[in-house]
């Protein structure tokens, strides 16, 4: 009897510690357990299992899960990005015309029959269009608003669903980078590409369009900050081209609405143990002096104390805005490239202005 | 891509973001609802972008513009040029 009753005890056991584990699995990653809900339910439809209800629900948690758990993922590289969860909402026959009129909403068409998943890719690329960087796009041009939006939805839809790629490049990718027609968007999508080798100096980009998104102008000289996004295109192109101790690339940009810097701190332990403050002494006697807002202070991952120090040196004017620990390509003058693991930590000027005058 | 180890909310103005859609199931209530059902289904309505009929195959959206509700077609082109006036309408007079 009580070799039964243990038995019955282990079995409930393990069930309750199964479904107490797939709990705290769903609840430290959400995004995921809604990518696997969505493969679940995909299965029973290619059993013909409840398909016509089950349709909407695939269509459903498949979006959301992978374009959220691309963008809780990347968000840090690919930053910029305004919303941290998309909600797929279904319009159905209770909506009501002034609804949609009031909400200005969009209705993209989900297809019953979608065998290649275009409607994911529709979805995709009207959420990028509405989410990413939406303050900049008021600010920078129409072909550098529509580079960006193509170059991040193309890497969420080879992350996230590889198999629509083509049809996303054909459809989307190819008419606008088509150089005979949109000479422009072309360039600035192939610049953008060349960028995002370096990994992290298309996340410079987006941040810093970012900042750029949440000045307000007194009067906006349109000219002015185009031709800006051009130049911090063309400079972070060098930084992604640069080999490590290369000392003739710029690693300060000058705007006059983006001004930052990379600071690399790049010498060994047992220099930095010993003195941090030429990296100090060159925030604040040049940096500063200069009107930086955004410091971006890089460093091998083992030099993270370090880094930290410096930061607590000019925390009087500078504030942590992010760290991160991630790998990144580096080039070396011998012509390799290696990851490496990587520290970062963006400081972010106290107070920086984020009103520009008629006059400025 | 890379992976970073921690991140503060800070990184972003973040928000929550919503995509509306119709699925086919409910495309013809939808459309009804809306009053544009009859003028659909006698080939009355065009794409707002290149002006051809709208029908069951090439319907790809819809979206208010002008007090009215617009539909686009699913050519390339179309669904670029889409995104393109959405762009544009955000945008603040200077």
């Amino acid at each position: 009897m009580s070799e039964v009753v243990e038995k019955i005890l282990l079995a409930l056991g393990s069930i309750f510690g199964g479904g107490v584990l797939i709990a705290i699995l769903i609840f430290l990653n959400p995004d995921k357990a809604e990518k696997w809900w969505a493969l679940l339910v995909k299965g029973a439809l290619n059993l013909h299992f409840g398909a016509k209800a089950l349709h909407k629900h695939y269509v459903r948690h498949d979006f959301q899960g992978r374009v959220n758990e691309f963008v809780k993922k990347n968000c840090p590289a690919l930053p910029g990005a305004a919303a941290d969860r998309v909600r797929l909402e279904w319009v159905d026959g209770s909506v009501s015309k002034q609804a949609i009129l009031d909400g200005d909403v969009v209705v993209v068409r989900v297809k019953r029959r979608d065998p290649e998943e275009r409607s994911f890719v529709h979805a995709v690329c009207l959420f990028v269009s509405k989410s990413l960087l939406f303050k900049a796009k008021r600010y920078i041009s129409s072909p550098q608003g529509e580079a960006t939006d193509l170059l991040f939805s193309l890497r969420l839809l080879e992350r996230e669903k590889p198999a629509t790629v083509s049809y996303f490049v054909d459809d989307y990718l190819h008419p606008a980078t088509d150089k005979k027609r949109h000479g422009p968007t072309a360039q600035i999508f192939d610049d953008l590409v060349t960028v995002d080798r370096g990994r992290l100096f298309y996340s410079v980009f987006l941040q810093e369009l970012h900042f750029l998104g949440n000045k307000v102008f007194g009067h906006r000289k349109d000219g002015v900050i185009h031709g800006e996004v051009r130049q911090l295109i063309e400079f972070l192109k060098k930084l992604a081209d640069r080999a490590v101790g290369d000392t003739g690339v710029d690693l300060d940009f000058f705007g006059a609405y983006c001004r930052f810097a990379v600071v690399i701190v790049g010498k060994s332990d047992k220099l930095l143990r010993e003195d941090i403050k030429p990296y100090v002494g060159f925030i604040t006697g040049k940096l500063i002096p200069a009107s930086v807002e955004t410091i971006y202070l890089l460093a091998p991952a083992r030099n993270a104390q370090y880094v930290g120090q410096i930061a607590e040196q000019v925390g009087g004017t500078f504030d942590r805005y992010l760290e991160a620990k991630f790998t990144m390509p580096l080039k070396f003058k011998d012509g390799e490239t290696r990851q490496s693991n990587t520290y970062l930590l963006i400081l972010r000027k106290r107070g920086a202005q984020t009103y520009i005058q008629k006059a400025s | 891509m890379s992976r970073y180890a921690s991140q503060r909310k800070g990184w972003l103005s973040m928000t929550n973001s919503a995509v509306h859609a119709v699925h086919d199931d409910d495309l013809q209530a939808v459309l009804d609802k809306l009053g544009l059902a009859t003028a659909f289904g006698k080939g009355e309505l065009r794409c707002k972008f290149c002006g051809d009929v709208m029908t069951w195959d090439n319907l790809h959206s819809l979206f208010p513009d002008g007090g009215s509700i617009k539909l686009v077609c699913d050519k390339p082109e179309c669904a670029k040029a889409l995104l393109q006036y959405l762009n544009a309408r955000r945008e603040q007079p200077a």
